[in-house]
């Protein structure tokens, strides 16, 4: 497999939650090394594409493929696409009370160890000490059960914490700029840029303009109604800043 | 058809006359009662299929001078325990003891076997056995407004087991604690039992007097042992003021059937702290019940419990407000995985002088399988009208959003699995500031999640 091309590339993906379509035949291709911003008005499809990728049961892919380095992941478990290197910070992440977030990441990094390998002391205190202090979070969080009673921006942090600490080949990340106030955008951009680089593919899922002043997006990519209608550079996600989502509508209507 | 125990049985017991007369009137109760059937509300969903004639007690066995001769699994939870001062009985007897501190002693604490207190310390085992869990089932029909209809009465039957265990005990712990003195490290007592198509009778007696304070902790541990029966009889006495918090853990291996009534009897501004550990065994039924005689009185109840294979566990509780402002709040949480079975019949009661109770109850199932069952009974009798009281129950599977979650980083599905179920009994366990205990308990969860 060598020769693969090292990208996550989605051909003509459906996807729907009972017999109800969603994703009506979306196709992007994200190269590691770029980041992609993908857009669009609520409700058209955006974050079930992000769970489709990773294997949310809650949605059937009735046609197309997700090809990560090559390989379709989509009769893969969720736990195997995770340990291939796909990470999703969730929009809503789960309340998880009883499991503290130290045990669930060490659990989570001693995963993605080959059999009989073990995640070291130090490999994991390294780790996590770096990763906090990117995130200007005090070690006292990890003791704490995961997600439970953290406000919307703590668990924000807390999905990039888990990125960085599990050093994923292609991230997705779900509005994870909304909620937060500035400072805490920035800090989670510091945390998505720290590990921007040639091994890095990705899809910024985002509303606005304003975290994209902070992670610069290689391409633009709109979704409406399940569709991919335009694809652009970061101008794209300028326009739409200001000018609204109007115009886009119309594209779905033109393309349907 | 159930035989009657002969009188021959109280000859091997013995005891002083006030006590022969007692098991012996324990004892024609326990030949006139049938095991509870189905018709028997508190009993419904439990049925104990026993041969009393084909059962014997269990041998006795010799007191040995070095832990290195107890069993295996009484040594392993030695060298982890931080109790200050245990016995340790296999079967109907004690076969080994570490005193209690000579600090202790000289404040006046005894900690002892009942068969010793009762020669050592006539008069106050005098005073209180049998005061607490009688041979009868006790009495627990609520005080309600002249003219209304009276609550249900227990029914007889309820008293079968009770009855075999004031008839038959033949040893247990002994915790005697003065007025005001606190004692810090828990006492203990760990049970086991070697013999299997036996009984073993035993019964515990807790006094804590005014404003004294203790903890004691009931561990009860063994190999498999088909057809075995351990009935048992746990009483605690809280003077006013006082605190005691009771922990029993059983953990008996396959083939026992467990029966235990563990009642406290609570006084003015007192607190009885108590948490059931079920684990082990085939059948277990564990009734825990606290009569809240005193004003102010307060009890926390607490439980957990995991069953797999073919285990039934069936957990009565009683939080009876028999004084005002009184305040009670149980939380038990469970496990069913396989074709276990679990019961749940809680029972509040709130007598008509019961001003300002405040009470609370939760019962919390996770199913781990579609082929467990899970029978949850809250029942309320409130005949005071200025009360909060609130119980709620829930059944359901492991939270799928969360395996999920924990899916998408990479854990494997097994894994995820077993730290949800960990974690759902975590703050049953987060409530208990016994850290050896909870390490022990965590150990058992540990295991059995494993095998789930
Ligand atoms: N689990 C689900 N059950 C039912 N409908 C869903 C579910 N997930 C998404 N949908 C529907 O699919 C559409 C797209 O939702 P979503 O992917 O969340 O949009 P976006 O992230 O772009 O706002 C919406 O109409 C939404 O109601
Ligand atoms: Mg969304």
């Amino acid at each position: 497999m060598t020769n693969q091309p090292h990208q996550l590339e989605i051909r003509n993906l459906h996807a729907s939650v009972g017999d109800q379509p969603i994703l009506k035949g979306i196709n992007l291709t994200v190269p590691r090394g770029e980041l992609h911003a993908v857009m669009g008005p609520n409700g058209n499809g955006k974050s079930t594409l992000a769970k489709v990728i990773v294997g949310d049961p809650e949605y059937t892919v009735t046609e197309g493929e997700v090809l990560v380095d090559g390989v379709n992941i989509l009769e893969m478990e969720p736990d195997e696409r995770a340990r291939l290197g796909v990470f999703l910070a969730f929009q809503y992440p789960v309340e998880i009370p009883g499991v503290t977030i130290a045990n669930f990441l060490r659990l989570a990094m001693q995963a993605r160890k080959a059999e009989g390998e073990e995640v070291s002391f130090t490999e994991f205190y390294g780790k996590l000490q770096s990763a906090l202090k990117t995130l200007e979070w005090d070690e006292s969080i990890v003791e704490r059960y995961l997600n439970e009673g953290f406000s919307g921006g703590e668990k924000k942090r807390n999905e990039i914490l888990q990125m960085l600490m599990l050093d994923p080949n292609y991230i997705i990340m779900d509005e994870t700029d909304s909620g937060l106030d500035v400072d805490a955008l920035k800090i989670v951009a510091r945390g998505v840029n720290s590990m921007r680089g040639p091994n890095l593919g990705g899809l910024i899922i985002t509303h606005y303009q304003r975290l994209l002043d902070y992670i610069v997006p290689d391409k633009v990519h709109i979704i409406v109604d399940g569709r991919v209608v335009q694809s652009g550079g970061p101008e794209l996600a300028k326009k739409l800043d200001t000018e609204g989502y109007d115009w886009v509508k119309q594209l779905a209507v033109a393309g349907a | 058809m159930t035989q009657p125990f002969t009188e021959e049985l109280i000859a091997q017991v013995g005891g002083p006359d006030w006590l022969r007369n007692k098991r012996r009137e324990s004892l024609d109760l326990f030949n006139t009662l049938e095991v509870p059937t189905e018709g028997v509300e508190a009993w419904k969903y439990t049925r104990v299929d026993v041969d009393f004639s084909e059962l014997r007690p269990h041998g006795k066995r010799e007191r040995v001078t070095d832990i290195s001769a107890l069993p295996a699994s009484v040594q392993k939870r030695l060298t982890s325990t931080d109790v200050g001062a245990y016995l340790v009985l296999d079967g109907p007897d004690v076969v080994y003891a570490t005193e209690l501190p000579t600090e202790l002693r000289e404040k006046g604490v005894i900690f002892t076997d009942l068969k010793t207190a009762v020669e050592q310390h006539a008069d106050k085992v005098q005073q209180y056995l049998y005061s607490v869990v009688p041979a009868e089932v006790p009495d627990d029909t609520t005080i309600a407004a002249p003219g209304t209809t009276p609550s249900k009465s227990p029914d007889p039957s309820e008293g079968k087991f009770s009855a075999l265990a004031a008839a038959l005990w033949t040893n247990g712990a002994f915790v005697y604690v003065p007025r005001g003195v606190e004692v810090e490290l828990p006492l203990g007592s760990f049970r086991v039992m070697s013999e299997a198509g036996t009984y073993t009778a035993t019964r515990t007696l807790v006094v804590a007097e005014e404003n004294a304070q203790v903890t004691f902790i009931d561990e009860q541990d063994s190999e498999d042992l088909p057809g075995t029966y351990a009935i048992g009889a746990v009483e605690l006495v809280i003077k006013d003021g006082a605190r005691l918090r009771y922990v029993s853990i059983q953990n008996w291996g396959k083939g026992v059937t467990h029966i235990q009534r563990q009642r406290g009897d609570v006084g003015r501004d007192a607190t009885l702290n108590s948490l059931v550990v079920t684990m082990g065994g085939t059948l277990s039924r564990t009734e825990m019940q606290s009569y809240l005689r005193g004003q102010g009185s307060d009890s926390e109840m607490l439980a957990l419990y995991f069953a797999n294979e073919d285990q039934h566990f069936d957990h009565y509780t009683l939080q009876h407000h028999a004084a005002p402002h009184a305040h009670s709040d149980l939380l038990y949480k469970g496990v069913n995985a396989d074709q276990s079975v679990g019961v749940f019949s809680g029972m509040i009661k709130v007598d008509l002088g019961a001003q300002k109770t405040d009470a609370y109850q939760k019962h919390r199932t996770l199913m781990l399988s579609s082929e467990a069952q899970n029978y949850s009974v809250p029942q309320l009798e409130i005949n005071a009208n200025d009360v909060r009281c609130s119980h709620g129950s829930t059944t359901g599977p492991v939270n799928q959003e969360a395996l999920f979650f924990l899916r998408s980083r990479g854990i494997h599905k097994e894994l995820a699995e077993k730290m949800l179920v960990t974690a759902f009994l975590e703050d049953v366990l987060s409530r208990v500031p016994l850290q050896s205990v909870v390490k022990y308990i965590e150990g058992i969860i540990a295991q059995k999640v494993g095998a789930a």
